[in-house]
């Protein structure tokens, strides 16, 4: 945010080369009210940014992290285990399991359809709460390989739970 | 063999980019007319070498010439011509060509448009703009795999394996063998909304070029009187056009095709797009007061540099992958490239600024509070401050990953709860300019211009805190506390509405008075002879229309989500017209194209019995590629939208899933986009009043440049 007030600082100069007496208390009156509004905007960027922000976690992490983590928005992925993957159409309630590279298990419930791409090994990142035994999650992004541009691209399939 | 053309014919673009640049350069050093005569000529030739390789690379699509990496990539046998043509946008290198070809163009049309107008800015003009050029051109004809053998040899492995790979970026790449078919174009991109977006979008962003390259060159010739303001405002209305519309149909697209029920996600490809359009928005206001005033012109210049800056963020963004996003293409080494070129041209014009510090004094100093110059002001400070936010949340997790050493990221709420209140503001602002007079306002007059509107905005915020529905929809939980700002930015749009209506309306009025016209001539006239000032009011109403439809599919959304046997229904209701019962009637699947197959659902909606439409919301399986797409199906009304996707189905289709919508006001901001458009438009055509504003100002540096020399 420095930056910001940098600029505001440059601007100064433009207004007023030599500071005199009506323009220069506008001057002040202008930099106050430039600086309130930059701190305003400062202190709702750094409450949202507190408020919203949803960290990414490893199932290895979200576990070490403990009740630290529970009923907080985060982000967690890993790769749809081979365990049965549950679907029941008429609640829209889907259950699978992902597995980090330690072969850590998170059992994961989402209520909402059943994305295409969710197969084993694919790659799912997930967003939403854990409460130390499951995983609920909000939203689904599951990345496969994709048919496109280079073997590195990805299909990407995102799915919402019901709010 | 038509490949190697292409790919010559780039290499030559290439070079003579770079000769175009530094024969500019000398020529002006040297004030040697023929070097920037033969520069001159080295941008047409640029150009139209660059038109020989699109013209190249749109052949070999059309004849699926898979040997070529990016046909094969981008196409395949069953494509309709139509969709191979478009596919030169489609994947990366196609992309960076036509990106190129687009800059070749305007830097060509502007240093012609130029020639005898802006004969001391020209030279800094090729410069500016064949260096950008330049750049773009050599990620694609491959010179940076010449570095990879040198980093391997530094011990620099993962640099040299980049820059080895940067090879195969070349839209004429060609494989050792011929596959039999191509990969074909993501089924995503199969829509005109997804057609027209890239190319509306690149004009923008390239459009944004040519103001940056006047900028530049004023400053490093010291021609930072009016001429170049002038000249560059048309380049800037017209950049700007197209960077809205490449915004509002990105919008439309998602809107209409990605089956989310939204339009705008805080994507950092979104973000990308919206950034530079945000920094030019504030350039285009700002710049009037230098024009009128010469005022904030370090401001300005400050202002154009971000926005060049962002602009080719935006493309690296869009091609990098750094920031995961839906859109993003597949990962390259571009990234680090395209960071290193947006620094040092930022830091470069940054340090051209300070140097030039004393050619910028200003002219005059800002008298009042209460004034067009401060209300301006305030308007830059609020754009600023939005894109800054916009800014923090795009890179969120990368700063949070450096600085915390913990990834995390933030979604649209961030987005939405920190930018709202200052788009509430910025609408604000909006409302209030035309009532200030430039310089100081006088109370009295103010205060009778203010009389209506306020009396407007008070009115619909009361109005709408009496309507029985909205309170109801506001003792829904977690929606209690929404009714009062939503109620206020509602009168927000009111009182600006109003404001710009007794604009018009006093402006009809005068020209009566004077003319004795008829009101619809009057009204004509008024915009015809004030293209700027009425332009830019239009613009403000397609603003305000946007507004109402943002807001109400904000604030007031339904949405859910069930699975129906056939024969079953459930009901949606509308915080705005009522309920929407919505009965499965079944499955079908049908062929629309040789290579999709459609599964659609029939679907009856009905209001208290009467049918009002049938809905057929699908899913398309395309089977060369594997992919299945939804495609929602939507019932219209001015009102608001009833959004229907098909989530999936079971047992032959005994029993589907559906998500639906209710997006409350969503066409107003189709339509507010088609207004704000307009007003662009004609806000951006030219007048003769302006060719001899323009034409003097030629005359006035010209002079100052013969009494320099």
């Amino acid at each position: 945010m420095g930056k910001g007030e940098n600029m505001m600082g440059e601007e100064t100069t433009d207004w007023t080369p030599c500071s005199s007496r009506p323009a220069g208390r506008n001057r002040l009156k202008f930099l106050v009210g430039g600086g309130i509004i930059a701190l305003a905007v400062i202190y709702l960027i750094f409450t949202a940014t507190q408020s919203t922000a949803a960290y990414f976690f490893t199932i290895s992490e979200l576990y070490a992290r403990g009740e630290a983590a529970y009923d907080r928005y985060v982000r967690v992925s890993g790769k749809v285990t081979d365990a049965p993957i549950q679907f029941e159409p008429r609640e829209l309630l889907l259950r699978f399991q992902i597995a980090d590279e330690n072969g850590q298990t998170l059992p994961v419930i989402f209520h909402g359809p059943k994305p295409d791409q969710l197969r084993p090994d694919a790659e799912a990142i997930l967003e939403g709460k854990f409460d130390g035994q499951v995983f609920t999650a909000q939203t689904i992004l599951l990345k496969c390989p994709s048919k496109y541009e280079e073997e590195k691209g990805v299909v990407e399939e995102k799915v919402e739970a019901v709010r | 063999m038509v490949a190697d053309l292409g790919y010559v014919a780039l290499l030559l673009a290439f070079v003579l980019s770079i000769f175009a640049a530094l024969a500019a350069w000398w020529g002006e050093r040297r004030r040697t007319r023929e070097l920037i005569l033969s520069a001159r000529n080295g941008v047409l030739a640029v150009a139209g070498l660059l038109t020989l390789a699109v013209c190249l690379e749109l052949g070999l699509l059309l004849s699926s010439d898979f040997r070529v990496m990016y046909v094969a990539q981008v196409t395949n046998r069953a494509m309709p011509a139509f969709f191979k043509l478009t596919a030169l946008w489609g994947g990366q290198a196609g992309s960076l060509l036509f990106w190129s070809w687009l800059m070749a163009l305007f830097a060509a049309a502007a240093v012609l448009r130029g020639w005898q107008r802006t004969r001391v800015l020209i030279p800094k003009v090729i410069v500016v703009t064949q260096l950008t050029l330049a750049f773009f051109l050599s990620l694609i004809v491959g010179v940076w795999a010449l570095l990879a053998s040198p980093l391997e040899a530094l011990g620099m492995s993962t640099g040299a394996a980049l820059m080895a790979e940067m090879e195969t970026l070349t839209p004429f790449y060609q494989l050792d063998f011929t596959p039999s078919d191509g990969r074909g174009l993501n089924p995503l991109l199969r829509h005109w909304g997804m057609i027209v977006h890239p190319p509306l979008l690149y004009l923008g962003f390239v459009g944004f070029v040519i103001p940056f390259a006047f900028a530049v060159a004023a400053l490093s010739t010291r021609q930072t009187g009016d001429l170049w303001i002038r000249v560059i405002r048309r380049w800037t209305l017209v950049a700007w056009l197209f960077l809205s519309m490449g915004l509002l149909v990105g919008m439309w697209w998602a809107y209409g095709v990605l089956g989310w029920g939204g339009y705008w996600g805080w994507d950092p490809v979104e973000n990308a797009a919206l950034m530079p359009w945000l920094t030019g928005t504030a350039f285009l206001h700002s710049v009037i007061i230098q024009e009128r005033r010469g005022m904030f012109k370090v401001w300005n210049m400050v202002l154009i540099m971000i926005t060049y800056s962002l602009v080719i963020f935006g493309t690296f963004l869009t091609r990098s992958g750094v920031v995961s996003s839906v859109h993003a293409f597949a990962q390259s080494g571009i990234g680090p490239l395209f960071l290193g070129f947006v620094g040092i041209t930022f830091v470069a014009s940054v340090l051209l600024l300070f140097a030039r510090l004393d050619s910028l004094r200003s002219e005059n100093r800002l008298d009042s509070l209460v004034s067009r110059e401060a209300i301006f002001l305030f308007n830059n400070l609020l754009f600023l401050a939005i894109f800054f936010v916009t800014l923090w949340g795009t890179i969120f997790p990368v700063v949070s990953e450096l600085l915390a050493g913990q990834k995390a990221i933030v979604g649209p709420p961030f987005f939405n709860q920190v930018n709202g209140p200052l788009f509430a503001l910025l609408v604000l602002t909006m409302g209030m300019a035309p009532l200030m007079p430039w310089r100081r306002t006088a109370p009295g007059k103010l205060a009778r211009l203010l009389q209506w509107p306020v009396v407007t905005g008070l009115a619909t915020t009361l109005g709408l805190l009496a309507v029985p529905t909205l309170r109801q929809f506001a003792v829904l939980p977690g929606t209690a506390l929404r009714i009062v700002p939503v109620t206020a930015f509602y009168g927000l749009l009111a009182f600006t509405l109003m404001v710009i209506g007794q604009e018009f309306w006093r402006g009809i009025r005068a020209r009566r008075r004077v003319t004795g016209e008829r009101y619809a001539t009057a009204w004509l006239n008024l915009i015809r002879y004030n293209r700027r000032r009425y332009g830019g009011y239009l613009v403000h109403v397609g603003v305000v229309m946007i507004a109402l439809g943002v807001i109400g599919t904000h604030f007031f959304k339904v949405e859910t989500q069930r699975n129906l046997a056939r024969g079953e229904s459930f009901t949606l209701t509308s915080p705005l017209t009522g309920s929407y019962t919505v009965t499965y009637e079944g499955l079908r699947v049908s062929a629309t194209a040789a290579d999709v197959r459609r599964t659609a659902a029939e679907l009856k909606v009905t209001r208290e019995g009467q049918v009002l439409a049938w809905l057929y919301p699908a899913q398309d399986f395309f089977i060369a590629q594997e992919q299945a797409v939804t495609t929602p199906a939507m019932r219209h009304s001015l009102a608001e939208d009833l959004y229907i996707i098909l989530a999936g189905w079971e047992n032959g289709g005994t029993t589907a899933t559906f998500k639906a919508y209710v997006e409350p006001l969503v066409n107003w901001l189709w339509i507010g986009g088609l207004v704000f458009i307009l007003g662009t438009a004609v806000a951006a055509w030219p007048t003769q009043a302006e060719e001899r504003r323009t034409a003097v100002a030629t005359e006035v540096s010209g002079h100052a440049v013969t009494a320099r020399s």
